[in-house]
Order: structure tokens, then C-alpha cells, then sequence
């Protein structure tokens, strides 16, 4: 129970309207949260006040204690208490008009502290009333309440009068002094009223407290004012809003920034996000550059970034050119008839595979898929579903009776959708992007092995995955794979280096070759070169085996075309499979000249025993110089080419005279007669000599004869060149070596004009060889 | 044991009901407002299936094709009932001639699925007063009753959602 309830239920013994008054003050006081229920709660200055009250009412109370009990008249008592009663009234009367008027607190403080004495004095005096003559109480009590109707309401001035007189008699000057206190107490609340009534004034008093007020109070019970304020806040801002938009945007301004800065993400993203479009649409048409200047390093980077990607693609395209690849791109762009640019573009262009669905043709039901991105799935039945009901709409209605030809791609957006379509199956692949040709052959490839070996499962397949072998799967994820084995087979070497590096090996290989060639060559030449090196007679000498075009060359020098002969011969055996030149030349060693000159010696000895041969040599030099004479022309030759021969010897110089073998001797006969003259036998024996030293030395007889004289010339001159040959056959010379023969002219030797008997003789001609007899 | 799968296909006249009943049973909704299925529209959903003398179940994922209705200009084109293990003939009570096309529907499925089971489902129930009801379902009860790939006439409405469920019940466990 708080202070002011029990003080009122107090006072309810006394006088139950000024209870019921003092109530309505309390709760006024309450509901203005003005009255605290808390006594430590009070401020100094009242306690000060009420201190001084309390000096001043024991007198009060002592006077009240003389009064015997008989004699006391309730109605003084409840008239006193009318007047206190009736100045709170109006002061709470006061109150209640100046409801907006928050905080009264030191003046009402004054005021409550001041009903506080005079009711605790109230209640002393009455405790005392009341211990002293409990029974006479009673009645009063029940006499008060009679009186206090009509007393109150009709003789409310006549008690007064009454009243002061019975002051007047029992407290006299006391009275007089307690009246007057009451009287400065009213003038003072009458002067707190004024204060109260007057606006100005009021201001005025409360003006140094009123922020006081507020802060202790928020600080006691923030709750309070928070409940108070909370309903009008909003009101208050908005009408103050409405009323002075800028200012108030000014003042929210402040804080805005720092609001935007506790409220979470989300809620901020939501707020804003549905006009974010039409703010930047708005933004756009206000003012165009800032927007472009603002995104322009975002824009800028992520075009750039998209635009590096690809040019670097392209440039991969443009470096290998050269490579196989670069060179199949340009004759696609001939046959397709586009620009080499426009696939290297499309080639560039990355993909990705979203999803492979191998699909059961006829009902549509999935038997397999794959879905690499995991966060981005697709319902696979449903499209299984729908594609395959497209497709067999397009073959419905699309293809022409009689034609089969099928759903080959499906495009949306950047997507792709690729069927590839067997015979009881399908395989749908959703690419991202440009698939590339090869991604296509692979799920050629991948579909038919799987027909070929899997084929049986899949025609039977009625929707139950546990038919369908795992193999299938694993064959879809390894073309699922494809992009990132792509990638990975990005990683290759530059198209230059394979270019340098063919290059290297357009030298290399032939030169490979070339080594490995004149290797082979280089141990064929030294087989050859041992071989002859071998031979004792070829090995003194330098013979080189050179290779020239797929030829050897024999190469140096012998001292004859024998060992010439020989080293070819050699060389041809060891490499047989080679054609061999033959480069040697045989040069002339120059013989020992001591050698040399005794065979020269030798030589000119036995040519001196050739008849009629009388040579001498000499030898300088290497050079052979030959005198002498001999018979015939053609011995000179002999010894020439005798000479030759002996090694040592370049030169033959011959100065050899030719000495034939001459019979003089010429018989003369006499006129028409072959008769041998008489000294016949004499001049004969140089014939018989010349027969005797030349024994192989045939002889012609020949006979002259003088035409002009004699007509038978012929045969006389024949007939002495018989009688010539008789006489020499007597001699005992073989006839054999004998040639007779009848001249009729002039012999040699002889002129015309010469005496005529020079023209009748024989002459002998010595003749080589045999002889025959004609 | 893994969720097999099976198609089933709706066929029927334009108008008869058959997405509705798909709708009422797929997501437990109905639309008054008409829309002409264009092509086919596909549907699926999980359901348990049991056989009558089994007493384990198994999970279907019905894959239900539900076809553009046929019309006096165009037929519905057999393609698509291949490799359906059930159908469902639907047919507008409210529209004889629908009726009258049970049998042509019913006819046509057969050849391309002679294996596969249907339900006549004489939809649009809730627009018939209930004393007819009955006796238009028993004729159409004798209608079909001979015919072994048949395993009942339902009187349905995808509207209250009256027999919805039974057929397709009715149907998955005729599909295991």
C-alpha cells in the first residue's frame, strides 16, 4: 500500500468527502506520475519545510491536549480540516486544469509536505483523542457523521463563526497565532496559485527545473517517458516533417547515415532493391555520364577481362596456323565459305556441358545423365519427358511421310541442346556455349559404344534403373569429362617451337643420315685403305681412298700401271657393292743411275754382237746417247727401244749411222757376151769374203745389159749374172743364197753419157731374208 | 530398392478435364479457367505402390504425359503413348460425344501399348446430380467390362477431387 492510499485511509475516520478529495489529489498526482510512492524519493526543500511546519505544530498539539475530550466539537476539528481540504481542492482543481503542465514537483512538494504535517498533526492529536476516551469517541464519531451532511452543506459559515469563537474562548492568542500561520499559508498558496494560474509566471517558475525534471526523471524511469512518448512519436515527426521538411531532413540527416549503419544487410538489400532499377534508370536520364563514369572501371575490367580471355583463344588459333590444325581451320573456312576469323571466333568461345541425358526413346523415361554442375540441376525426368515428346512431335508433324530424318539440336539463348538418336535411345547433351566438332564426334563415339554393347539392356529398359549396367554411366561421365580434359590438353606446347623444332629436325634427320652415311662410308674407305696397305708390293706407297658421290677414288701415285692395275683390283674386292675410280697415276721413280748405267753398259755389249752393229752408249742423267753404226734402219730401232726398256732410262738419243752391206765390186763384160772375163777368180774373192762373213746374207746377182745395141739385152744381161752365180756356185757356195735377174737399163750409179761398157756388168746386192728365185 | 519409373498418358477430347486431374493430383489444386494443353505437358510424382498380394511397397516415379485433347479436326497422335504402361481415358460427363470417344481413346492406346493397363475416368462428377451418377457409371462399367486391359471406370472430378488419387493409385499398382 503507498504512503498516499494509507494517509487516505486514514483520514477516512475523520471525514470520508475529504478523503474521497484527498484521493482524487492522489491520484491526480499518481496518474501525473508527479507523486512518487517512494518517501526516499523527496526532495531536500520540502524536508526543510516540513521541518519548520513541525516546530510550529506541537504548540498545536499541546493546546489540543488541554482540550478535554468532552468538550471537543468535532465540527472545529472537521472544519479546521475543511479549510486545508478545500485549498488542496482547489489546488488539485488547479493541477487537474494544468494537466500539460509536466512536472510541478518543488511546488507540489511544498504543498503535499505541507498536508502531510498537518495531518500527521491531525492524527497525533486524534490518537491521543482516542486513547484517552475510546467510548466518547464513539458517539463523535457517529455525531459526525450525522453533522457532517448538513454541516457541510448548509451551516457551513455559521460552524465557521462558531468555530472561531470557540477558538477565540479555548486557544485565544494561540489560535490567533495559528490563524494567522494559516493565514501566510493561504497567502503563500494563493500566491503559488497565482504563480500556477498566471502562464507567464508559471513559465517563469518552472523554466529552471522543467530540464531538471526531465532528466531525473528519464533517468529514475526512462521506461515511463519512453511508454508516454512512444504513441506520438511518429505523429510528432511526420507533422514536423510536414511541416518544415528541410529542417527536419536536416535534423534526420545526421543520424541517418549512422541508422544505415546498424541496420543488417538483408534488410537494407530489400529495402532498396526494388528501386534500384528504377533509381538507376532515373540516375541515367538525369545525368549519364556519372553512371558510365561509375561503372566504367567495373564495366571496363569485366569486358576486358571476357575480351583477354578470347583474344587470348584467338591468338592461340593465329599462333598455330602453321601448326595442322591451323591449316585444316583454313581449308574448312574454304569449304564452308566462311571467314577463317568467324571459326576462330567460334572456336574461342568456351563451353560447358550442363547435363547428358541418355534418354529411352520411346516412353522417355531417363536411363542415364550426368550433370556436372551440381548447382545448377536440372529436373531430369521432366526433360527427358519433354524432349522426347518434341521429338516426337517434329517427326509427327514436321518430317514428310515416307522420309525419316530427326531432331538434331534444339537452341536457346546460348544454350544448345544436342540429340544424337539411336535406336532405342537418345542421347541429349545441354551444352553452354559453341560445342566444338570434336564434342559431337565424342558423343557419336560414346552413344554407338554403348548401342554396341549395351544395347540389349536398353531396348528392354521399362523404368527400372536397377536393368541399366553402370558401365553406361561411367561411359556418359567420361564425355561429361571432355571440357575438362579439353582444358587440360590446352596446356601444350607453343606452335613456334614445334615449328623451330621441325625445322631443327628438316637439318637434323639429314644430317643424322649424312653422319650416319659417311660413317659407314669412313669404315669402308679404311677397309679399303687396310686392304691395300696389306698388299706388300702396294703398301710403301700412298694410295688415298677418297668417297666422291656415292663413288671411291683411288688416289696416288705408283711407280707402274702393274701395281695400278693391282690396287684397283684390291680396292674392288674389299668393298664389292661400291663402284671404284681409278685415280692413280703410275709415275716413273727415277731408277738408281748406278744401275741404271750398268745395264746401259750391258745392253750396248750385247747389241755390239748384232752384225754389222757398232754402237757405243753413254749414260747421263737418265739419259742414253747411242753412236755407232749399223746395217740397218731398223736396227736403230731395236737399239732405241733396247735402251728404253733398261729402268733409270727416260731418254735415248741416237745418233747411229745406218752402214748397209754393199758388195763394190762390178764385173765388166764385153760387148754381147756373157763370158766371164779372165781375173774373174780375183775379183770374185771380195764376194767370196763378203758370202763367208755374212752367212745368213743372201746376194742378187743382177746383170746389165745395153738395150740400144742388142736386142736381146734382156737375156744376155741375164745370161752374165748366171755365169756369175755358176762360177760362185763352183766355188762351193750354196746356189740357194743366190738371186739372179737381167736389167736392161743404166746400172746404178752410171750416167748415159758414160762410156757404154760401164753399162755391161754385174752387180751383187746384198738381200735379208730369203731369197726367191724368180 | 531405387524409385522406378513409368510413364502413364491422359488422353481424351479437348476439354475433358485431364490436366485438371493431373493438377489435382500433382499439386492438390483446381482452376475453373480453361487452358488448352498445347503438345504435351509432362508431370511428375512420387507414389508408393503396392500389389495386392505383396505386402511390401515400391516407390514409382510416374512420369505422367499429359496429351493435347483430340478434336473433330485433329486426332491425337499415337507417338506419344509409346512406352506408356498406363493410360487413363478421360471423358467430359457433361459432353456426350466425349463419352462416346472413350472407346476410340481406348482403342487407339491399346495398339500402341497392348501391354499396358487403363482406367476410363468419367471426370466432371460434381456437375451431375448424384442419381444419374450412378447409373451412367454402370453402363460404362458394362461397356468395358470385357475388355481385360480395363481395370475400372471411375466417376472423377478433379474439382472436389472425388476418385483423383484412386486412379492413379489404382493404376501404379497395376504398373510394378
Amino acid at each position: 500500500m503507498t504512503q498516499a492510499e494509507d494517509f487516505a485511509s486514514r483520514n477516512l475516520d475523520l471525514d470520508s468527502e475529504k478523503t474521497s478529495q484527498l484521493k482524487d489529489f492522489v491520484k491526480v498526482l499518481i496518474e501525473l506520475k508527479i507523486f512518487e510512492p517512494s518517501e526516499s524519493l523527496l526532495p531536500v526543500s520540502s524536508t526543510q519545510i516540513f521541518e519548520k511546519m513541525k516546530s510550529t505544530l506541537p504548540k498545536y498539539e499541546s493546546t489540543q491536549n488541554q482540550i478535554s475530550p468532552n468538550d471537543l466539537e468535532p465540527e472545529t476539528e472537521i472544519s479546521q480540516n475543511e479549510v486545508i481540504a478545500n485549498s488542496i481542492e482547489v489546488c488539485s482543481q488547479f493541477i487537474e486544469q494544468q494537466i500539460l503542465i509536466d512536472d510541478l514537483d518543488d511546488a507540489i512538494d511544498v504543498k503535499s509536505h505541507f498536508i502531510d504535517c498537518h495531518q500527521q498533526a491531525k492524527t497525533n492529536l486524534l490518537n491521543e483523542l482516542k486513547v484517552s476516551s475510546q467510548q466518547q469517541l464513539e458517539p463523535i464519531r457517529l455525531r459526525q457523521k450525522d453533522l457532517l451532511m448538513p454541516s457541510l452543506q448548509n451551516d457551513f459559515e455559521e460552524s465557521n463563526v462558531a468555530f472561531q469563537k470557540l477558538q477565540d474562548l479555548l486557544f485565544g492568542p494561540e489560535i490567533a497565532d495559528l490563524n494567522h500561520r494559516t493565514i501566510n499559508i493561504q497567502e503563500n498558496i494563493k500566491e503559488i496559485e497565482n504563480k500556477i494560474y498566471n502562464n507567464d509566471e508559471l513559465i517563469n517558475l518552472l523554466l529552471p527545473s522543467i530540464s531538471e525534471v526531465l532528466r531525473r526523471k528519464i533517468s529514475t524511469s526512462k521506461e515511463d517517458i519512453i511508454e508516454a512518448i512512444t504513441p506520438i512519436i511518429d505523429d510528432l515527426i511526420r507533422s514536423r516533417g510536414q511541416e518544415d521538411k528541410n529542417s527536419m531532413g536536416e535534423a534526420l540527416s545526421i543520424a541517418i547515415p549512422s541508422a544505415l549503419d546498424n541496420v543488417s544487410p538483408e534488410e537494407l538489400a530489400n529495402a532498396i532493391a526494388p528501386t534500384m532499377g528504377e533509381a538507376i534508370k532515373r540516375q541515367i536520364e538525369i545525368e549519364q555520364d556519372k553512371i558510365i563514369d561509375a561503372l566504367y572501371p567495373v564495366i571496363g575490367n569485366t569486358i576486358s577481362k571476357y575480351m583477354i580471355e578470347t583474344i587470348e583463344s584467338i591468338n592461340e588459333k593465329i599462333e598455330e596456323t602453321l601448326t595442322l590444325r591451323g591449316i585444316k581451320r583454313k581449308i574448312k573456312a574454304k569449304l564452308q565459305g566462311v571467314s577463317e576469323a568467324e571459326l576462330i571466333v567460334k572456336e574461342s568461345l568456351s563451353f560447358n556441358i550442363q547435363a547428358i541425358f541418355l534418354i529411352h526413346k520411346a516412353s522417355g523415361l531417363l536411363i542415364s545423365e550426368i550433370q556436372p554442375l551440381q548447382e545448377e540441376r536440372l529436373e531430369s525426368d521432366m526433360i527427358a519427358g519433354m524432349l522426347t515428346a518434341i521429338r516426337d512431335f517434329a517427326n509427327d508433324c514436321i518430317t514428310k511421310s515416307g522420309k525419316v530424318s530427326e531432331l538434331g539440336e534444339i537452341d536457346y539463348g546460348a544454350s544448345k541442346i544436342i540429340l544424337e538418336v539411336a535406336g532405342y535411345c537418345y542421347l541429349a547433351i545441354i551444352v553452354n556455349g559453341e560445342p566444338s566438332k570434336d564434342l559431337i564426334q565424342r558423343m557419336r563415339d560414346t552413344l554407338s559404344q554403348i548401342i554396341k554393347d549395351y544395347g540389349k539392356y536398353i531396348e528392354e529398359f521399362d523404368g527400372d534403373l536397377a536393368t541399366i549396367p553402370s558401365e553406361i554411366h561411367t561411359r556418359l561421365e567420361l564425355l561429361g569429362d571432355y571440357k575438362v580434359r579439353h582444358k587440360s590438353k590446352k596446356k601444350k606446347t607453343s606452335p613456334l617451337l614445334l615449328l623451330s623444332l621441325t625445322i631443327l629436325s628438316l637439318i637434323l634427320i639429314p644430317w643424322g643420315i649424312w653422319q650416319y652415311r659417311s660413317a659407314f662410308i669412313h669404315s669402308v674407305q679404311r677397309k679399303i685403305e687396310f686392304a691395300l696397305a696389306s698388299t706388300p708390293e702396294l703398301s710403301i706407297y700412298d694410295i688415298n681412298v677418297r668417297e666422291n658421290q656415292g663413288k671411291f677414288e683411288l688416289i696416288g701415285r705408283v711407280p707402274n700401271q702393274l701395281l695400278r692395275d693391282k690396287a684397283i683390283k684390291i680396292a674392288a674386292a674389299t668393298a664389292p657393292n661400291w663402284s671404284i675410280k681409278n685415280q692413280v697415276i703410275s709415275v716413273d721413280v727415277p731408277a738408281d743411275p748406278v744401275l741404271a748405267k750398268a745395264e746401259v753398259e750391258r745392253v750396248s755389249k750385247i747389241l755390239n754382237q748384232m752384225s754389222g752393229t757398232v754402237i757405243s752408249a753413254n749414260f747421263i742423267n737418265d739419259k742414253v746417247t747411242v753412236k755407232g753404226y749399223v746395217r740397218e734402219i731398223a736396227d736403230n730401232k731395236k737399239i732405241v727401244e733396247a735402251f728404253e726398256q733398261i729402268p733409270g732410262v727416260k731418254f735415248v738419243s741416237s745418233a747411229v749411222q745406218v752402214k748397209p752391206l754393199k758388195v763394190g765390186v762390178r764385173i765388166y763384160f764385153s760387148s754381147d757376151s756373157p763370158t766371164l772375163p779372165k781375173n774373174i777368180d780375183e775379183r770374185l774373192t771380195e764376194v767370196k769374203l763378203f758370202l763367208k762373213q755374212h752367212p745368213t746374207t743372201k746376194l742378187k746377182i743382177i746383170g746389165y745389159s745395153n738395150p740400144l745395141k742388142n736386142q736381146n739385152a734382156q737375156e744376155i744381161a741375164l745370161q752374165r749374172a748366171v755365169s756369175v752365180q755358176q762360177f760362185l756356185i763352183k766355188q762351193g757356195i750354196d746356189p740357194s743364197r743366190f738371186q739372179v735377174i737381167g736389167k736392161t737399163h743404166l746400172p746404178p750409179g752410171v750416167e748415159s753419157n758414160q762410156p757404154s761398157w760401164m753399162r755391161r756388168c754385174v752387180i751383187f746386192e746384198p738381200v735379208k731374208g730369203l731369197i726367191h728365185n724368180s | 530398392m531405387s524409385a522406378i519409373s513409368r510413364k502413364i498418358c491422359l488422353v481424351g477430347d479437348f476439354g475433358v478435364g485431364k490436366t485438371s486431374l493431373v493438377r489435382r493430383f500433382v499439386d492438390r489444386q483446381f482452376s475453373d479457367k480453361y487452358l488448352s494443353t498445347v503438345g504435351v505437358k509432362i508431370s511428375r510424382k512420387l507414389v508408393e505402390a503396392s500389389k495386392k498380394e505383396l505386402t511390401t511397397s515400391q516407390e514409382i516415379n510416374l512420369l505422367i504425359w499429359d496429351i493435347e485433347g483430340s478434336n473433330k479436326y485433329k486426332a491425337i497422335s499415337p507417338s506419344y503413348f509409346q512406352g506408356a504402361k498406363g493410360g487413363i481415358i478421360v471423358a467430359d460427363l457433361t459432353r456426350e460425344d466425349t463419352l462416346e470417344h472413350l472407346k476410340e481413346h481406348l482403342e487407339s492406346f491399346l495398339t500402341v501399348n497392348p501391354q499396358s493397363y487403363t482406367i476410363l475416368a468419367l471426370n466432371k462428377s460434381d456437375l451431375i446430380e448424384s442419381e444419374y451418377l450412378k447409373k451412367i457409371q454402370e453402363i460404362y462399367i458394362c461397356q468395358f467390362e470385357n475388355n481385360p486391359m480395363v481395370l475400372n471406370t471411375y466417376l472423377t472430378s478433379a474439382k472436389t477431387g472425388i476418385n483423383v488419387d484412386e486412379i492413379f493409385k489404382l493404376l501404379a499398382d497395376n504398373m510394378i
